[in-house]
């Protein structure tokens, strides 16, 4: 006990010897990348409650024809209770359709049931699986809506998420897409899960609030989102090759179309309880986004590029910055800080964590505001935890997923590959 | 009274037997030879059309004595215009001799000859003579017997076939019995021969009739889910590997290209360029696509048109005839009075017993309702119910089941006492089934019997 004590008392008087610009040195990656994160989001927070839009209520303004794309493979457990749920909607006024990517489970035999008691308006059979955007284009291909939302089978909703998710769109017909808000359902489950409620509280309802109210809105989830169906056909539909929501949403965008977040749309979803599930998930999901960020989309970053947007620009070099940059070069520092420093490095990074953890609480209470689902309150056991499970192991686990991705999909993902090949990576 | 030798050697001289003439002379050719066999009794053709009384004046006069034992028909004349016994009508085999126009138009007839001919003739009548020996142990009662349904009896046992069911598309439940030329009602006195234990039953087949008129000349259709229209046409899901678009065919089609409607290439190579995952049913009234459809009816004969979903189903039987009704031709006893009699009657009959006991009495009434059940459901529904409400009851009282009314006829109970009981008669009857169907329940007092009576005959 008293040699900790010492050694921090020592790590003290040191930190104050130190000449300002080692102390910059010290904690630039803190300055560089994490506080302007904590800064902004605090800020996104403070605008949010600020100029708290005035909620509307009551019943949402006349809508085109709805269509609600479902694409499931093997999901004879979830389609019934997703179709039903849908049904029980506050705003039901849509038609339902169903595609089965080619399970070998009952899906289809479900399907034909629920279209038989019309509570589905078309099942279509695919004997051979695809990937789930190319089912959600053959959903699309055949929907008679002019607005067309996209669920995962195994969401739940809240009774008006529907309605909520449409709202914007009725209100301003510039808009092409809207992102639903997006809760963990089993946050109870395991400390992983609970870690991913905390996650998502804070990087959608909070995060995605934040973006929207900059117009930053950069991917309107494949699990729950809306779009009109003339922006959708005019960019040709999801693409194939990962990260398709991303990549759809950019192509939106790019085409010059406003996408924005509905927050209080919310839908639940299950995440991977084991440490080993949600690496293997954000693995792909890290993968996917690099790619279609830096080889895809590579273009977006030159500012002297035809059709220059700087909101898109912006948006790539924000990931950049505080995504990229952080990941790669954090694990150089940390191996840098603790050879030069020995235990006062580890006692440097410490600090800091307990620094950022006051941070970190601010923070989930005022994700909790925004979202306005304070059962989640519980989750602030879990807070402690949050921050260096997001600064190490998500973040060596992005590195992991970068590299290999730079290193070795170079030739998969070339446009030449068959795409049948791809395909089968994208159902999980 | 014709007698001939017979002395061809294509047929076996034991059952060339020959034959005494009952009325008209058979037509040249057809010279009824006779044939000694001590053996065999001679067999008695009658051919017709005759009257078999020669001065024509009494149809039926034709002693039982004098009977013959086959008949032949020479003419085109149908069984049901000879003025013949009832029982000489039902039992006795009919060799069709009249090449009018050919097996289809006597379903009845046990045989028909294919030449005019004495050998062929002789030939059949080998051929039925163990009929012909069967029906000569028939006793005298059954010959004079009138009651259709013992001679049906004694028809099929003389046969020893049973009653079997023809598809035939002219009539609109599409199967019918040839032996109803004979008997007309065939069906109804066939079902209550076999509630009577004198049938048994045998599965023929399952027929989906139109609920309106009860039909079964249907025709199904694959219609649009979303319209009902029956254009609907199969089209081939196209997959365009390269950019994921994926649509049906006809959004790639142009002329003899497919073109894919999002990236505009071409596309040449299957399986390479692009894939065929499934089908879609396209309606060509409205567009709707799915690889599922709804099913349809439209009823041949009433034009009712609707899901079908919605249509009936009726059991198509035929019948054996079991050992007791086996004994009761042998026997010639009169058959027992049907208790498949109508609801009416037995209703009236139930009122004549209460009036004469002078103990009050009832009768409690539940009526079921379809609403949406599919008609196998509806089927398993009524006749769980009927064997529940059969066992709510003590052991002496009589009920009726008649789908989807059910009766109870309570001796010694009034009206109120059951009415009080309702609830929990009710409660019986629906705690033993699993999904019990929605039913109105009635009591009716002795007093109130006559408008129940108006409408169980309505
Ligand atoms: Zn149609
Ligand atoms: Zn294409
Ligand atoms: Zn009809």
């Amino acid at each position: 006990m008293g040699g900790l004590a010492e050694t921090l008392g020592t790590s003290w008087r040191l930190l104050w010897e130190l000449p300002g610009w080692s102390v910059i040195a010290l904690f630039w990656l803190t300055f560089v990348a994490e506080l302007p994160r904590y800064f902004l989001g605090v800020q996104a927070t403070a605008a949010m409650l600020l100029f708290r839009e005035r909620r509307r209520h009551g019943p949402i303004g006349p809508l085109p024809r709805v269509s609600i794309l479902l694409a499931g493979h093997n999901e004879e457990d979830a389609i019934e209770k997703c179709v039903r749920s849908l049904r029980q909607q506050t705003f039901n006024d849509f038609e339902i359709i169903c595609v089965d990517d080619g399970s070998t489970d009952a899906t289809f035999e479900i399907m034909k049931r629920l279209r038989r008691e019309g509570l589905v308006e078309a099942a279509i059979r695919l004997d051979l699986r695809g990937s789930k955007p190319s089912a959600l284009n053959l959903a699309a291909s055949v929907a008679r809506g002019d607005v067309f939302v996209v669920v995962d089978c195994d969401c739940s909703f809240e009774p008006n998420a529907i309605e909520e998710l449409l709202r914007p769109l009725a209100e301003d017909p510039a808009l092409a897409g809207v992102a639903g808000n997006i809760l963990v359902r089993n946050w109870r489950k395991s400390i992983v899960s609970s870690l991913q409620g905390i996650e998502y509280l804070v990087s959608i309802s909070l995060g995605k609030a934040y973006a929207d109210v900059l117009g930053q809105v950069a991917c309107i989830s494949g699990a729950f989102g809306a779009f009109r169906r003339r922006p959708w056909m005019r960019v040709h539909g999801m693409d194939t090759g990962g990260g398709e929501d991303f990549d759809f949403t950019v192509r939106l965008r790019m085409a010059g179309y406003k996408v924005a977040f509905a927050r209080h749309s919310i839908c639940y979803t299950d995440v991977p309880d084991t440490l080993y599930a949600l690496l293997r998930q954000r693995h792909r999901w890290e993968r996917d986004t690099f790619w279609v960020r830096m080889r895809k989309y590579k273009r977006l970053f030159n500012p002297f590029r035809q059709g220059f947007r700087w909101t898109e620009t912006l948006h790539q070099w924000d990931f950049v910055l505080f995504n990229l940059l952080p990941t790669v070069v954090f694990p150089f520092y940390v191996t840098w800080l603790v050879t030069t420093y020995g235990g006062f490095g580890i006692v440097l990074l410490g600090s800091v964590s307990i620094f950022l953890l006051s941070f970190d609480v601010l923070f989930f209470c005022c994700a909790l505001l925004v979202s306005g689902h304070f059962r989640y309150w519980r989750l602030l056991a879990f807070v402690p935890l949050f921050g260096p499970f997001q600064s190490y192991l998500m973040r060596l686990d992005r590195l992991y997923a970068f590299a290999t991705e730079w290193i070795f999909s170079r030739s998969l993902r070339d446009n030449y590959t068959p795409q049948k090949i791809r395909d089968w990576a994208t159902w999980k | 009274m014709l007698h001939s030798t017979f002395g061809n050697a294509s047929v076996s001289p034991k059952y060339s037997e020959i034959t005494s003439v009952v009325g008209k002379e058979p037509p040249s050719g057809l010279e009824l030879a006779s044939c000694v066999d001590a053996s065999q009794a001679p067999v008695t053709v009658g051919c017709f059309p005759f009257p078999l009384d020669p001065a024509g004046a009494d149809p039926t006069g034709v002693d039982v004595a004098s009977r013959p034992d086959v008949l032949v028909r020479t003419a085109d004349v149908g069984i049901n215009q000879l003025r013949v016994l009832p029982s000489l009508r039902a039992i006795l085999p009919v060799i069709d001799a009249s090449f009018a126009h050919g097996a289809a138009a006597y379903p009845t007839d046990e045989l028909h000859l294919p030449v005019r001919s004495r050998e062929a003739l002789a030939e059949a009548l080998s051929e039925l003579r163990p009929m012909i020996e069967r029906l000569r142990t028939l006793p005298a009662s059954i010959w004079a017997s009138t009651d259709p349904r013992l001679l049906l009896l004694a028809r099929l046992s003389v046969r020893e076939r049973p009653l079997q069911p023809r598809r035939d598309p002219r009539v609109p439940e599409t199967v019918r019995f040839p032996d109803e030329a004979i008997f007309p009602g065939l069906g109804l006195m066939a079902e209550r021969l076999a509630d009577q234990g004198f049938l048994r039953r045998v599965f023929f087949d399952r027929l989906t009739v139109c609920p309106r008129c009860a039909s079964a000349r249907l025709s199904l259709r694959e219609l649009c889910c979303s319209c009902h229209s029956a254009d609907l046409k199969e089209q081939a899901i196209i997959h365009h590997l390269r950019c994921s678009a994926q649509a049906p065919e006809q959004d790639f089609r142009q002329g003899s290209r497919l073109v894919c409607p999002h990236c505009r290439r071409d596309l040449e190579y299957f399986s390479v360029d692009y894939d065929r995952p499934g089908s879609v049913l396209v309606c060509g009234a409205c567009g709707h696509a799915s690889s599922d459809s709804a099913v349809g009816y439209v009823c041949l004969d009433c034009a009712a048109e609707g899901d079908a979903e919605q249509t009936s189903t009726r059991p198509v039987w035929s019948y054996e005839l079991t050992e007791a009704g086996r004994c009761q031709v042998l026997s010639g006893f009169p058959l027992p009075e049907a208790d498949g009699r109508p609801i009416r009657e037995r209703v009236a009959a139930f009122l004549a017993k209460a009036k004469t006991s002078r103990e009050p009495a009832c009768i409690l009434v539940a009526r079921l309702h379809r609403g949406a059940r599919p008609a196998r459901d509806w089927e398993q529904v009524c006749g769980l119910f009927g064997h529940v409400f059969a066992e709510t009851f003590t052991i002496d009282t009589e009920t009726i089941a008649s789908p989807p009314i059910f009766l109870a006829f309570l001796q010694g109970d009034s009206k109120e006492d059951v009415v009080a009981e309702l609830p929990r008669i009710r409660q019986a009857l629906e705690s033993l089934l699993r999904d019990p169907p929605e039913a109105d329940y009635g009591v009716y007092g002795l007093e109130d019997v006559e408008p129940l009576l108006a409408g169980a005959a309505g």
